[in-house]
C-alpha cells in the first residue's frame, strides 16, 4: 500500500509542479531553450557557457526585449552529456515549454541526437555553439540547424600551418577517442602533411585512465617525433598525458586544440612546463574594440570565469542570433525564425555586434538589414548552416593563456 | 485538446517510450540476475551489439560504415536479438561456469572490448561518427501521432517480452533457475545440467537487451557509441531492477519507468528553484538520486516489490 500510495503522490506532486510558471518566466515572454551539459562529461565547460547565455539574455533584457518590449527567458535544461536524457529534456524544452528556438545542445553527438529526433520533425530552430562534427552539416534538417562555431576543417588546417611555422616537422598524435578528436586529428594529419610536415604515429585515447605512459612510450619511440599533438580535454586525461609525458620525459613540446585550452592546464603542469607549446582553438575574429565589450561585460557579472573559455563567445552569439532572428521573424513562429536567422547574421546590413542589442533590434524594426558580428566572430552562415568563424592561435606566456594571433576563413 | 495538454502528453511519452526500451533491456537483465543470479555487468555491450546490427542492416547508405543493405525493421530487430544472442553463446559458453563475481568481470571485460571494437573500426561502425540517419517507424504520421504510435508498439513489445519471461520462471525451466540460484550444488546432486541451464538463461537474456539496443538505437535515430554508454546502459539498469524487484517480473517493469522518470525528467524541477541555487540544482539532483538509491536498499533491499516465490516449507 505505502507504494502505491507513494507513486501516486509523487505523480500528483510532479503534475502540480509543472502546471506552476517557473521563477521569474511570464506569459508573454519568448522562451528560448538552453540544453546544456553541467553534469557528465562536458561538466567543466558548462559554467562559463552558460554564464554566455545568461549575459546574452540579461542584455537583451535590460535592452527592452524583444518584439516591442517582450522579455527573452532561458529556459535551462541539463542533458547530462548523455543522448538518450538530451532527447528528453529538449522534448521537454519544444513539447511543454514550447520553446521559440533552441541554442545548444553542446556535443556533436547530442546535437545530432535531438535535431533527427525532436526539433528538425518540430521545426524548431536549433543553434549549437560548440558542436563540431562534420556529420551535422549533411543533415536533411529543413534548414533548422545552425552553428556558430566553426566545424573543425578549419581549426585542423590552421593547427598544421602553425606547427609547420614553428619548425616542427615530425609529430605524433595522440588523440581523445571520440568524434571530436578524431575528426580534428584527420584535418590535422591531412594539412600536415600536404605542408611537408610527417606524422610519427598516431594514436587514439580512451578518456579517464590511470596511466597513458604505454601510449606515450610507444608515440615517442617510434620516428623520432618532435612534438606531441595532444587533442582532448585537461580533466578526462589531457592533463594526465602532460604531466607523464614530462615526468618520463617522452615530450617536452606540446602541440593543443582548444579542448585543452583551459586555466587547469596551467595550474596542473606548471606554466615553466608549456613554455615551448601551443595550441588553436576556435577563436574570436572580432576586432579588439567589440571584443572587449563582450569580455568587459562577461567579466562584470561573472569575476571568476573567463570569457573566453571553450564555446562561451560562440553561445553568446548564439542566444544573440537566435533573439536578432525573433525580432526579424516579428513573431515566436519557429518557422519564420529559422528562415530569419541568415538574415540578421550574414552580411551585407548594418553591421552590429555585443551590446548594441538596442540599436540592432531597433534597426530591423525600422525594416533595415542587419549583420551581427559577433564575440566569436562575423558569423555568416553557409549554406548548411555553419559558421565561418576564426581560429586563435594560442600559448602560455606570464602563466596565463594568451593569444598570438587570429586567423580567419 | 490544448496545445499545452498536447505538448506535456508528447513530453510523457517521450519519457514512457525510453522508459519501455529499458523496461525490455532490464526484463533481460532478471532473467539473467533475478531467476538465475547470473551477474552480466556487460549490459552495455549486448545492447550495443542489439543496436549496430539493426542500426548496420537498416542505415540507407554506406558511408563511413557497413550498410545499405536495407533490411526492413522487423527483420532487423529480429537479427539485433540474434546477434546478441550469439554472442552470449560464444561468452557464456567460456565464462558462464565462473563464480558470479568473476562472470561479472569476464562480462564487464567483454562489453568493454566490444565498445573499443565500436569506437575503433570505423568501416564496420562509422567509429565515433556513428552510423546516422535511421528510420522510427511511423514518422510519416507526423507529430503528435507517430511518437505515440511507436509508444505503443513498444509496449506491445513490453508486454510480449513480459509474457515470455513470465512463462519461463512459471515453468519448471524457471523452477530450475531458481534452484541453481539459491544452491547450486543440490541442484547438480538433482541431477540437472548447471552449466547447460546457465548458458539458456545467459542467452535468453542477452536476446532481450539485444532487441532493447535496437529499440534504442531506431528510436535515437542515430547510433554512436554514446548512446550505449555504460552509465546508463549497464549502470542504471541495475538500479532500475534492484529498484523495482530483483526475480520479480513487474518490478523489472515498474523500476525501469520509474527510475528513468527520475532520471531524466527531474530536471525541470530545477526550473522552481530560485536562481542562485539553480546554478547549482543539476548536481543537487545527482545526489539526491544516489541518496534515493541508498534509501531504497537499506528500507527495501527487495525493492518495490519483491521476488514473490512459491513459499518454502520452512516458512521462511
Amino acid at each position: 500500500m505505502f507504494n502505491r500510495r507513494f507513486v501516486m503522490l509523487s505523480a500528483v506532486a510532479a503534475v502540480a509542479v509543472m502546471s506552476g510558471a517557473p521563477v521569474g518566466a511570464q506569459a508573454q515572454d519568448v522562451k528560448i531553450g538552453a540544453v546544456l551539459s553541467v553534469t557528465g562529461g562536458l561538466a567543466p565547460f558548462a559554467p562559463a557557457i552558460t554564464a554566455a547565455a545568461r549575459l546574452a539574455v540579461d542584455e537583451i533584457n535590460a535592452a527592452g526585449g524583444v518584439l516591442g518590449g517582450r522579455r527573452i527567458a532561458l529556459v535551462e535544461a541539463d542533458d547530462q552529456t548523455n543522448p538518450q536524457v538530451a532527447q528528453t529534456v529538449a522534448t521537454r524544452l519544444v513539447q511543454v515549454e514550447n520553446v521559440a528556438a533552441m541554442v545548444g545542445p553542446l556535443t556533436s553527438s547530442n546535437v545530432l541526437a535531438v535535431s533527427q529526433a525532436v526539433t528538425i520533425p518540430a521545426g524548431v530552430p536549433l543553434v549549437s555553439p560548440s558542436a563540431t562534427s562534420p556529420a551535422i552539416s549533411p543533415l536533411d534538417d529543413k534548414d533548422t540547424v545552425f552553428r556558430t562555431v566553426t566545424p573543425d576543417g578549419l581549426q585542423g588546417r590552421v593547427l598544421a600551418r602553425t606547427t609547420r611555422e614553428r619548425g616542427v616537422t615530425r609529430v605524433a598524435a595522440m588523440v581523445v577517442n571520440n568524434d571530436y578528436g578524431r575528426g580534428l586529428q584527420a584535418n590535422f594529419i591531412a594539412a600536415f602533411q600536404e605542408m611537408g610536415g610527417t606524422i610519427t604515429s598516431a594514436t587514439n585515447f580512451e578518456e579517464n585512465r590511470a596511466s597513458y605512459r604505454a601510449e606515450l612510450a610507444t608515440a615517442a619511440g617510434s620516428g623520432n617525433p618532435e612534438a606531441l599533438l595532444l587533442i582532448g580535454y585537461p580533466a578526462s586525461g589531457g592533463n594526465t598525458i602532460l604531466r607523464q609525458a614530462l615526468e618520463n620525459g617522452f615530450f617536452n613540446r606540446f602541440v593543443m586544440t582548444d579542448g585543452m585550452r583551459d586555466g587547469s592546464v596551467i595550474q596542473t603542469i606548471g606554466p615553466q612546463n608549456l613554455a615551448n607549446s601551443f595550441g588553436t582553438s576556435g577563436g574570436s575574429a572580432a576586432p579588439a574594440e567589440t571584443l572587449k565589450k563582450y569580455q568587459d561585460a562577461f567579466r562584470a557579472k561573472n569575476p571568476s570565469l573567463d570569457p573566453m573559455g571553450a564555446f562561451a563567445p560562440q553561445m553568446y552569439d548564439a542566444v544573440m542570433t537566435v533573439a536578432l532572428a525573433i525580432q526579424k521573424a516579428g513573431s515566436t513562429d519557429r518557422a519564420a525564425i529559422a528562415k530569419a536567422l541568415r538574415d540578421v547574421a550574414n552580411g551585407p546590413g548594418e553591421v552590429v555586434g555585443p551590446g548594441d542589442f538596442a540599436k540592432a533590434r531597433d534597426a530591423i524594426a525600422a525594416g533595415r538589414k542587419v549583420n551581427y558580428d559577433g564575440a566569436s566572430g562575423p558569423i555568416e552562415f553557409d549554406a548548411a548552416g555553419d559558421a565561418a568563424g576564426a581560429i586563435d592561435v594560442w600559448s602560455v606566456k606570464g602563466g596565463a593563456i594568451s593569444v598570438d594571433a587570429t586567423v580567419l576563413r | 485538446m490544448s496545445a499545452e495538454a498536447v505538448g506535456l502528453t508528447l513530453y510523457f511519452v517521450q519519457i514512457a517510450t525510453l522508459g519501455a526500451i529499458y523496461a525490455v533491456i532490464a526484463l533481460g537483465l532478471n532473467v539473467n540476475w533475478g531467476f538465475s543470479g547470473l551477474m552480466n555487468a556487460g549490459i552495455a555491450g549486448f545492447v550495443a551489439i542489439g543496436a549496430y546490427t539493426s542500426a548496420i542492416l537498416t542505415a540507407p547508405n554506406g558511408a563511413g560504415q557497413l550498410g545499405a543493405f536495407g533490411w526492413p525493421l522487423w527483420a532487423a530487430w529480429l537479427a539485433a536479438m540474434g546477434a546478441a544472442g550469439v554472442l552470449a553463446l560464444v561468452m557464456g559458453t567460456i565464462t558462464v561456469n565462473l563464480r558470479s563475481d568473476y562472470l561479472a568481470i569476464a562480462t564487464l571485460g567483454i562489453a568493454e572490448i566490444l565498445r573499443l571494437i565500436v569506437r575503433n573500426e570505423d568501416w564496420l561502425t562509422g567509429g565515433p561518427l556513428g552510423v546516422t540517419p535511421l528510420a522510427r517507424p511511423f514518422e510519416s504520421y507526423g507529430n503528435p501521432w507517430a511518437p505515440v504510435l511507436f509508444l505503443l508498439l513498444l509496449l506491445a513489445i513490453v508486454a510480449v517480452v513480459y509474457w515470455l519471461a513470465e512463462r519461463a520462471i512459471r515453468s519448471p525451466w524457471g523452477r530450475v533457475q531458481r534452484a541453481l540460484r539459491e544452491n547450486e550444488a543440490a541442484a547438480a546432486a538433482m541431477g540437472k545440467d548447471v552449466r547447460n541451464f546457465r548458458l539458456q538463461s545467459f542467452v535468453l537474456g542477452a536476446t532481450f537487451m539485444g532487441l532493447g539496443g535496437a529499440m534504442l538505437a531506431h528510436f535515437s535515430k542515430y547510433m554512436s557509441p554514446d548512446v550505449v554508454d555504460p552509465l546508463t546502459t549497464t549502470f542504471l539498469v541495475w538500479v532500475m531492477l534492484i529498484a523495482g524487484g530483483s526475480g520479480n517480473n513487474r518490478g523489472a517493469i515498474i523500476g525501469a519507468f520509474l527510475i528513468w522518470g527520475i532520471w531524466a525528467a527531474t530536471d525541470f524541477l530545477t526550473a522552481y528553484l530560485p536562481s542562485d541555487v539553480a546554478t547549482r540544482a543539476a548536481y543537487l539532483r545527482l545526489f539526491l538520486i544516489g541518496l534515493a538509491l541508498q534509501i531504497i536498499l537499506i528500507r527495501r533491499p527487495e525493492g518495490l516489490i519483491g521476488e514473490r516465490p512459491p513459499r518454502p516449507a520452512d516458512g521462511r
